[in-house]
């Protein structure tokens, strides 16, 4: 099924990708390899664009399998658009990376959410590690979808802790997600 | 038992099951649409090559050789080694490479090769 979806690339002050428009699982492999390409060509550091690349991927997957979609209003209008939007900015002056999502979600996920951070918030890499490892081995939160270790590992891949942000949206039961990584 | 034998894509890696060789090979990016499809004839392949090899005397070689995977393939490759672990089998050589520059490729080493001590994973830098 085709979704839409904003994407947009900066490095420093340029934008050097942007895509905007409905996007399957395989266009989104698709952008995945051209941003690696242009992130090899403009960034040095490999082991960050390794972690860039994989959280980019992850957290694409996971819009895509997760984000609500209201098919009662026009996906082509501006206003919605912004509410599915995908951004990565690189700050080459410091190596940094945010990677900026921002969608919609059903109300209950809201919960679940937290839970998933409050478990990790106060856990140092190593724990993350030794908690990945524990959790992929009992696959206890595993789903058709994934292993269920998406916020584990986006937390052990972040140099800062993941930030999160819920408001209202316009329909009932359903809220605007954003979330923050800072690679 | 049919060998395996898949060609790299975007998303998914080269992977080799040669039976008759002892040769299983993961090389590539990982991250296909649905990871756990992908890999479960691998995994099937893996427990029946395994138990129809108890009376085989040649050596295996198992290389995983990830450039980038989601972390659904982080929990097959626990899966894949937990079998290998669970075969008893001892002429069984592991190499698992990673970027000599990658932090995070050498962090993937220590936590599969400190979770299965016994089957003695080596690294390989490229």
């Amino acid at each position: 099924m085709k979704k839409n979806l904003k994407i947009c690339i900066r490095v420093d002050d340029n934008v050097i990708y942007e895509f905007s428009g409905k996007i399957t699982k395989s266009m989104m492999i698709e952008a995945a390899n051209d941003i690696e390409k242009l992130l090899l060509k403009k960034c040095l550091n490999k082991d960050k664009i390794k972690n860039v690349f994989e959280l980019f991927v992850e957290t694409a997957q996971n819009i895509l399998n997760y984000a609500y979609r209201d098919n009662t209003i026009d996906e082509n209008d501006e206003e919605y658009r912004t509410l599915c939007n995908y951004s990565l900015y690189c700050f080459t002056s410091d190596d940094t990376y945010i990677l900026e999502s921002c969608n919609l979600i059903e109300e209950d996920k809201k919960e679940i959410i937290r839970e998933k951070l409050e478990a990790i918030k106060d856990l140092d890499h190593k724990a993350l590690r030794k908690l990945v490892r524990k959790k992929s081995r009992s696959a206890e939160d595993r789903h058709e979808n994934g292993a269920g270790l998406g916020y584990i590992m986006m937390a052990r891949k972040s140099c800062a802790p993941i930030e999160v942000e819920f408001s209202p949206y316009t329909k009932k039961g359903i809220l605007v997600y954003k979330q923050r990584l800072f690679i | 038992m049919e060998n395996i034998l898949l060609e790299a894509t975007d998303n998914s890696p080269k992977v080799i099951m040669d039976k008759d060789n002892g040769i299983i090979s993961f090389e590539g990016k990982s991250y296909p649409e649905n990871t756990f499809a992908f890999y479960r004839p691998i995994t099937e392949w893996l427990k029946h090559y395994f138990l129809a090899y108890k009376d085989k005397s040649h050596n295996i070689r198992i290389d995983f050789k990830f450039l980038y995977f989601n972390s659904a393939t982080t929990q097959i490759i626990f899966e894949i080694l937990d079998i290998i672990d669970e075969s008893e089998i001892e002429n069984i050589n592991i190499y698992w490479y990673y970027d000599k520059e990658s932090e995070s490729g050498f962090e993937d080493f220590e936590d599969y090769s400190e979770e299965f001590p016994s089957l003695n994973i080596e690294a390989v830098t490229y």
